[in-house]
């Protein structure tokens, strides 16, 4: 009887379990290990998480080695800048104004920026769903709107007509193949982006790196001064604007210049003071890497083991500042000698002017192992978006003369007085390409006001015409770099830049 | 009767988690038939052949070789540092595509089996035609989605081929024997369509009407000569640069000129083997050949374009100079001044070969010498495994490919060459 319990119980308990897991359920597999988009947002940690991510493609084209980095791509694009690495052939076609849409710099921002904007719209999508605090909730979505503008507003200067996505993609949406929208409505969002940041309860100063209310606001400006300019060409209205969300940056009072040029490359001074917003470096962690890129090629003078040349300012640049231009001088911005690597005693000619705002000391002399952050947006620059914008609405001022003077004084330079508001507005324009030089700003500058500085005549030139003064003349396609080639293969609904 | 007719149906279900829950499970029938003709009574008549069978054979099988969860939209680790620590970031990794489903191939197949001489020649012919449906492969996405690929049911293609061998005992009398084994393998293979345009995979291309596997690169015509600088400065080249082919004739060389410049899979392979006996000795010749491959020797990208920066071939010693102008080689410049490399016709040569596989040489003592040692068997031997390559393909050998992407058969980036094996040999039976 016993046996027959179990053999008959036994096959009752099969036909059960054959009769109650219908097979499609049975193949119904969720990926416990991992996170999928429709298992993850259900705790607050995970709308941390989330936001994090999308600061991460900032540091993409920070990328450097013997192939280059992207982000010389706005430095070659200016005239500016040399470079002694022969096997990165991508700095010369845009050095030598020979750029093709295969170029892998263009390619880098394309794909790593739109990346960012994808984590931006899932995080912009799901967090509001998250059962979490709402003050909360509402700075994590401040941040995600920032970084998604961020984006936005160098694509959409880089590229000028993109695909403008808000929301998820996936293989049903029909914005997988994407047309390209007009730059109005891409500045459109974005000025929506950062008012919806500004709104969203962020503290002035974050030393932790995160965005800032002092971020947002910069930025804010910025837009606004471009969108003054070309190619929108807003005017007189963008410029009060950018006039007054500079002025509140200023006004603040949460920000000061350094009071040394050394401080620009000084781990210490992380995210604070001058340094608005940045992108985030740790040494031993995720160290910078851009420092191999701005040494001389293989002079023996870093504790790295590539010295690749990759980039450094033109002697024609550099000789362009006033003789009396701290900047200008040894060790301040450039450097033209360093010490050798197996005797710091020993001097070494470097054979040009390297770039020493981005230079880590301690890297070069002893770590090989970075420890700075790369600066976005500076409290310098606040100033100078605010002089420039405020001369263009009421002409010079003692507020504006006030603002400017504090740079050129820190330059050991005299003040600036009693000019026109023609004469001002080229002075502060010199002003900026002669601060923010190798910051990736100079060429957007070129950009918005289809201008480039004359290395000889210390004027401005129109864009158009513009000769470098190593040879290459500027043309009308150079506003723009080309909608990078794979991208016009995948998508044929776009058209490709004119020019390329 | 069931000697003569020969019937096999097969019929399965399979399911796989890895595929989207649409599509889930695939059925695969098969069916086989053959026909033993020999056994017929009016065969009987036709004492010079033994054997004679025809066959036929269609069926489906599926591929689910994919790594799992494809089909999810999975998320990945980003890291971020945050006060100077690092923060983990959560965010997207993968797109979803809840259509991916089975690979399916449907092969149809009829064969041909003919014994002649109590089966002392024996052919055998197959004819066959497979199509890929739903290849699984990884597309790429506009960028802009913030994806760069997806696995996906891509499109479909087709192998068509023909399968022949011969076995015969040519010679056999009590001292002598020769003995020949002859196959080839023609296949072509098309792709017939795909979901949306052409797919760069590795360093080819995958596109509608050319075989998997083909090559994709620029056109290289040679150098620019000084006569030549004037059109040469029109595509912002100098005299000694390498010289590619304006395919599109839009006054601009860029990755809109490249094209197929080759193909990785032959036309067709297959062995040649002979079998001699005489006596106490025998010999063994081993060949195999293939045609109609090509190989793309990216060895050559740091060898001969990288001059002055990575090690070169001797090839170099003969690179543009003013007066040694026509050449394949460009101008060795100074290390600061750029280079271009590209994939290129000049990378790719015929990799057809003939391939000296195996020659052995044994000799089998007599069992009385065998006995005298108190053994069963002594054998010595000896062999050349590799014993030569025929072709015209310069590198080390064109049977290589040493990429890990899919379909990059042919393609190589200094590969480690295939040795030659010299064995010599005692066997010992107890």
């Amino acid at each position: 009887m016993k046996t027959i319990i179990k053999k008959y119980g036994f096959l009752v308990l099969t036909v059960y379990t054959l009769g109650f897991t219908s097979c499609t359920k049975f193949l119904d597999e969720s990926d416990p290990s991992n996170f999928t988009v429709e298992n993850y947002f259900t705790k607050p940690e995970h709308a941390r998480s989330s936001v994090n991510a999308i600061y991460a493609s900032m540091r993409d084209p920070m990328s450097s080695g013997f192939g280059g980095g992207p982000w010389t791509m706005t430095e070659f694009a200016t005239g500016q800048a040399a470079t002694d690495l022969g096997q990165a052939v991508d700095s010369y076609f845009v050095k030598d104004l020979q750029n093709t849409a295969d170029n892998s710099y263009g390619l880098n921002y394309w794909q790593n920026y739109y990346k960012g904007i994808g984590n931006a719209n899932l995080s912009i999508a799901k967090i509001p769903s998250i059962p979490m605090d709402a003050a909360e909730a509402k700075k994590l979505l401040g941040e995600a709107h920032f970084l998604r503008a961020w984006y936005y507003f160098n694509l959409v200067q880089m590229f000028g007509n993109i695909p403008l996505i808000t929301a998820p993609v996936d293989l049903k949406s029909d914005q997988l193949r994407p047309k390209q929208a007009a730059p109005d409505d891409v500045y459109k969002l974005i000025v929506e982006d950062l008012k919806t940041a500004e709104a969203a309860g962020l503290a002035w100063v974050d030393v932790t790196g995160r965005v800032s209310l002092g971020a947002v606001k910069s930025l804010l400006a910025k837009v606004y001064l471009t969108m003054a300019g070309y190619p929108l060409q807003k005017g007189a209205e963008y410029f009060d604007l950018a006039a007054k969300k500079s002025e509140e940056v200023i006004d603040s009072k949460q920000f000061k210049l350094f009071n040394t040029y050394g401080d620009l490359h000084n781990p210490a001074k992380k995210n604070m003071e001058e340094n608005i917003f940045m992108i985030q470096y740790k040494t031993q962690i995720i160290p910078a890497n851009w420092q191999e890129l701005i040494i001389p090629y293989n002079k023996n003078i870093s504790a790295y083991s590539a010295e690749t040349g990759g980039i450094y300012a033109t002697a024609d640049f550099v000789k362009s500042y006033d003789p009396a231009d701290l900047r200008a001088k040894e060790g301040q911005f450039f450097v033209t000698k360093f010490t050798n690597q197996d005797n710091r005693n020993l001097v070494v000619d470097l054979g040009g002017y390297f770039i020493y705002k981005i230079f880590d000391v301690a890297a070069h002399t002893s770590t090989a192992n970075s420890d700075l952050n790369w600066s976005l947006l500076r409290y310098a620059e606040v100033l100078l978006i605010y002089a420039e914008a405020a001369n263009e609405v009421t002409g010079p001022s003692t507020k504006i003369y006030d603002e400017v003077n504090l740079i050129r004084t820190r330059a050991q330079l005299p003040k600036l007085t009693g000019l026109s508001k023609d004469q001002l507005r080229e002075a502060i324009w010199r002003e900026r390409w002669y601060e923010l030089c190798f910051e990736n700003v100079t060429w957007f500058d070129m950009a918005r006001l289809r201008k480039a500085f004359n290395v000889s005549t210390k004027g401005f030139d129109n864009y158009v015409g513009h000769k470098f003064s190593y040879g290459p003349v500027l043309t009308q396609r150079e506003l723009l770099f080309p909608i990078p080639s794979r991208e016009l293969r995948n998508n044929t609904n776009l058209t490709p830049t004119e020019g390329y | 009767m069931q000697n003569k007719y020969l019937i096999t149906l097969t019929g399965r279900a399979d399911g796989s988690s890895k595929f989207g829950t649409e599509n889930q499970y695939a059925f695969f029938p098969s069916a086989a038939l053959a026909w033993r003709v020999i056994e017929e009574d009016f065969m009987k008549n036709i004492p010079s052949i033994s054997n004679l069978k025809i066959r036929a054979s269609y069926g489906a099988t599926g591929n689910s070789e994919i790594p799992a969860y494809r089909a999810l939209a999975g998320m990945g680790n980003y890291n971020v540092i945050f006060d100077g620590t690092r923060n983990i970031g959560i965010g997207t990794n993968r797109m979803a595509n809840s259509t991916l489903q089975w690979e399916k191939t449907k092969q149809i197949d009829f064969g041909l089996e003919v014994g002649l001489f109590s089966n002392r020649l024996n052919f055998e012919l197959d004819l066959y035609r497979r199509k890929v449906n739903g290849m699984l492969l990884e597309a790429p996405l506009p960028l802009s989605s913030g994806y760069a690929s997806i696995f996906s049911n891509v499109g479909s293609m087709e192998n068509k081929g023909i399968e022949f061998s011969v076995n015969s005992t040519n010679i056999k009398t009590d001292d002598f024997s020769w003995s020949t084994t002859f196959n080839i393998s023609v296949n072509k293979n098309k792709v017939l369509a795909l979901a949306s345009g052409d797919i760069f995979s590795g360093n080819g291309v995958i596109r509608v009407g050319e075989p998997v596997g083909s090559f994709f690169g620029r056109v290289h015509l040679g150098t620019w000569g000084t006569n030549e600088a004037a059109e040469a400065k029109k595509y912002n080249m100098l005299p000694g640069d390498v010289k590619y082919k304006d395919l599109n004739n839009d006054g601009r060389i860029n990755d809109l000129d490249r094209t197929i410049i080759g193909k990785g899979i032959p036309d067709g392979f297959g062995t040649f083997l002979n079998t001699f006996q005489y006596k106490a000795w025998s010999l063994t010749v081993d060949l195999q050949y293939m045609y109609g491959n090509d190989v793309l020797d990216r060895s050559i990208h740091s060898a001969e374009d990288r001059q002055g920066i990575a090690n070169s071939y001797k090839t170099v010693l003969n690179a543009w100079t003013e007066t040694n102008q026509n050449t394949s080689i460009a101008q060795i410049r100074p290390i600061n001044a750029y280079y271009t490399t590209n994939n290129d016709s000049h990378k790719v040569t015929d990799g057809s070969f003939i391939r000296g596989r195996n020659l052995l040489l044994a000799y089998t003592f007599p069992s009385a010498t065998a006995a005298s040692l108190k053994l069963n068997r002594l054998r010595v031997y000896g062999s050349v495994q590799n014993f030569f390559v025929a072709t015209k393909y310069k590198g080390y050998d064109p049977e290589v490919s040493n990429s890990g992407a899919p379909f990059d058969q042919g393609l190589t980036l200094y590969d480690y060459p295939k040795p030659r094996v010299f064995m010599v040999g005692l066997n010992i039976g107890l």
